[in-house]
């Protein structure tokens, strides 16, 4: 049935997918909510949240604020809260109450930056979606707001020029914490990994990167409009350690797997894919994700995956011997008796499976469940 | 600028009184701040008994969520960690739901289909919806009795709608009211008696159980510590409901209407003369005399106890403890201990503690918790002993004492138990 979920629970929804993209910003981010959106995003989608404070607010709406769409309520909280808090930007959350009451972001984003003097970046998420398009959603905007004027007024914003950056990097995307270290090392040279300790001075240089590297499929969006408008070309791939690999990969070969299924998010899951292919005996590998699936990079064999039936209709139709994904896929595949290695994915485990670095990660990524 | 984390002395709320509370200490004022001190109550069903496991209380239940699934996230995390994952279940709306009301169509269905691939078949199916639901209007009863009549399982309403948090009827009022609900009048049975409004037990030595023997209780029936549905439903036929805590006031005056069963209320108190005081008050209106005087003399050792080991230490209270953090700051500052700071929501029922606080500690700061100054407190300062897991986080050096447990402390032996808690924390 549409929507029904006997067996796995809810991922991670656009309104947290855009916090990810703009938390390491020095922004006020105001949840458009009333108080239980927020506790959502802040206690089980963002790991950051934990270790420091930050400026995330919910907007604390009540049943007559939406009825009544009292707007300048909650200009004027803001502004009230803006006088306790610096902030680089405010940042505007939705989620399903504002979707209900057509909320006007863009009168919104005028009236407040009218107000405030500082930019606001209104992302128009409703809960309802995955965090992937809140991603998506959130890049767009952040680049649209600060990179394309060459940076003017960068270097006072502590902007520096690199070579290489990263897109897509957020911790529900990656192994763990410190994934982005990880990629910006594995990248050589100068590289800067957006939304992963980076400030919006470096987001305003963004024109000035030799090439993008998107390493999740909610980059690709905001890549092909910087090739599109600034010639920067992107490269699309996840690229992981040599080390952490072979250990993976060790245990998988040891279930002398034949046809593997790789589920992850499409751009990960594509790399892990293409190691599995090699082991010898494998005849066939694809990747499926239940978020998205970028046409132009999907190859055949895989599959996109939309309500909870279709994982066991897939695997049983095409007949996998190996499933490799997040453990809590393996509820949703009842009376399968292939082999099944956890690749935990904090969009849909979060802190059930997180590893507190990449080392952890890959030394328990591959058990068998 | 204001460049500080809000506060206000006793003393000053005090004159202040209920109805001239700054504007920091309303959350209907200001943006509501969230950190990590907050997650357990600024989300409605973020930590401990939400909407969504408090539902779940009802013996031989299931329940299914129908939201979008940004309402469902928490979920994952603590069904899995709660042991109740396998008790969930979930109808993501999409945007087209939103205007079709498709998903209120394909509820029956849904429950059919739960009900089958349960290990055990449900007698209960608990429905819940979300915020979206209510500006839709939602006339959720009617979709249940569809559902029940498709499925033949029982099937209930309830609202997890944070937007009516501050209202006449929000969320955890609403879920307590549901619980009992299935309750259908019974004979009456003069021994009998309903605890109301924890999810949790009482703890087992609680004087509450031996108050109510000694005027002829021969059972206090508490939802916590039902197995079966069977089991829940004999509550139908208690003397009385006795509420425990305020958000069940609602669902007694249901009882009240559709049972006929009256009702008291208790306040867990941690200050001895107030714990007496209630008691008597409690037993004169039932005509009754409890003999007080074993557990108050354990109570009264146990806080010369404190006043020995704490003499001389500081303490700041947080607001995710059992208790009423300002209450409990009250029964300390009357132990003579020094309270510094407690960090709460401040509402008017909590005025006649704040008023003795300006008599006998009236430099003592309250925060407000929610307040978008709290971005400015500097957490780490000097604080010997903290109550509440929140508190916590303001003082990371001091010795916590958590003091949350979902087993439910009260009357005296609530008290003693605090301070052996207290004793075993500093060692």
């Amino acid at each position: 049935m549409k929507g029904l979920r006997k067996y796995i629970s809810p991922f991670t929804p656009d309104q947290s997918g855009a916090v990810s993209v703009l938390y390491g910003y020095g922004g006020m981010l105001i949840i458009m909510d009333a108080g239980g959106c927020v506790g959502n995003i802040c206690g089980f989608d963002e790991p950051r949240w934990l270790d420091s404070k930050s400026a995330i607010f919910s907007a604390g709406l009540r049943d007559l604020d939406a009825i009544l769409g009292r707007d300048d309520l909650l200009i004027r909280k803001t502004k009230d809260a803006l006088a306790d808090v610096d902030a680089e930007f405010v940042g505007l959350i939705g989620t399903p109450v504002p979707s209900v009451i057509a909320t006007d972001y863009r009168a919104l984003k005028r009236l407040m930056e009218k107000d405030y003097h500082i930019p606001v970046i209104p992302v128009e998420t409703n809960g309802m979606e995955l965090y992937d398009r809140g991603q998506d959603k959130a890049y767009r905007q952040l680049f649209a707001e600060f990179a394309g004027n060459g940076g003017d007024g960068a270097e006072k914003r502590g902007g520096t020029v690199y070579d290489v950056g990263i897109i897509g990097a957020t911790p529900l995307d990656t192994p763990a914490k410190d994934s982005p270290e990880h990629l910006r090392t594995l990248c050589g040279g100068r590289a800067v990994c957006y939304g992963a300790g980076d400030c919006i001075g470096d987001v305003m240089k963004a024109e000035t990167v030799k090439k993008n590297l998107v390493v999740s499929p909610s980059g690709l969006g905001i890549a092909r409009k910087m090739k599109d408008e600034a010639g920067i070309p992107y490269e699309v791939g996840y690229p992981v350690e040599e080390a952490h690999c072979e250990k993976f990969l060790g245990r998988l070969e040891q279930c002398s797997p034949q046809k593997v299924l790789v589920i992850h998010q499409q751009i990960f899951a594509d790399g892990i894919r293409q190691k599995a292919a090699e082991l010898p005996g494998v005849n066939e590998a694809d990747t499926a994700t239940w978020f998205m699936l970028d046409k132009e990079i999907k190859r055949s064999g895989d599959a996109k995956l939309r309500e909870e039936d279709d994982l066991l209709e897939l695997v049983t139709e095409r007949g996998y011997d190996t499933v490799i994904g997040d453990p809590l896929f393996r509820r949703a595949l009842p009376g399968w008796k292939g082999n099944y290695l956890s690749l935990p994915h904090f969009a849909v485990s979060g802190s059930l499976h997180a590893a507190e670095n990449e080392e952890d990660y890959w030394q328990n990524a591959g058990e068998l469940i | 600028m204001a460049r500080e984390a809000f506060y206000i002395t006793a003393e000053k709320l005090a004159e202040l009184g209920p109805d001239k509370v700054p504007p920091q200490m309303i959350s209907g004022e200001h943006l509501i701040y969230s950190s990590p001190a907050t997650l357990s109550y600024n989300s409605p069903g973020a930590q401990g008994f939400g909407v969504k496991r408090a539902g779940l209380v009802i013996p031989e239940s299931v329940m299914l969520l129908v939201s979008p699934a940004c309402c469902g996230r928490n979920t994952t995390i603590l069904a899995d960690e709660g042991g109740y994952s396998d008790r969930m279940f979930f109808l993501q709306m999409d945007e087209t739901d939103l205007i079709t009301g498709a998903h209120l169509t394909n509820i029956p269905q849904a429950v059919m289909e739960i009900c089958d691939v349960c290990a055990e078949r449900p007698k209960v199916v608990v429905i819940c919806i979300t915020c979206v639901d209510a500006l839709m209007g939602t006339d959720l009863t009617r979709v249940c009795r569809r559902a029940e009549e498709a499925a033949g399982v029982k099937v209930v309403p309830s609202y997890m709608y944070a937007l009516t948090r501050e209202g006449k009827n929000p969320p955890m009022v609403a879920i307590r009211e549901t619980i009992y609900s299935l309750l259908s009048p019974l004979e009456k049975r003069n021994d009998m008696v309903n605890l109301i409004g924890n999810f949790a037990p009482l703890e087992d030595d609680t004087d509450l159980y031996e108050f109510l023997r000694q005027i002829g209780i021969r059972k206090a029936n508490e939802v916590s510590r039902c197995s079966t549905l069977d089991e829940f439903r004999e509550m139908g036929a208690a003397n009385f409901n006795l509420i425990l805590n305020p958000e069940a006031r609602k669902a007694a005056v249901m009882m009240e209407k559709t049972l006929g069963m009256p009702f008291a209320e208790l306040t867990r108190v941690y200050e001895l003369g107030r714990i007496r005081k209630q008691y008597e008050l409690f037993g004169a209106a039932l005509g009754a005399a409890f003999d007080l005087d074993e557990y108050y003399g354990r109570a009264e050792a146990a806080g010369a106890m404190l006043q020995k080991k704490c003499g001389g230490a500081s303490f700041a209270i947080g607001q995710v403890v059992n208790g009423n953090p300002v209450e409990m700051a009250l029964a300390l500052t009357k132990l003579g201990l020094d309270v510094k700071e407690v960090f709460a929501n401040i509402g008017a029922e909590d005025f006649p503690y704040i008023r003795e606080l300006a008599e006998r500690a009236p430099e003592m700061k309250l925060y407000s918790t929610l307040s978008p100054t709290m971005m400015n407190y500097s957490c780490g300062g000097e604080v010997d002993i903290s109550l509440g897991i929140d508190a916590s986080f303001y003082y990371p050096h001091s010795v916590n004492i958590r003091w949350n447990s979902e087993i439910q402390p009260f009357g005296y032996m609530g008290f003693v138990h605090f301070a052996e808690a207290v004793e075993r924390g500093i060692g």
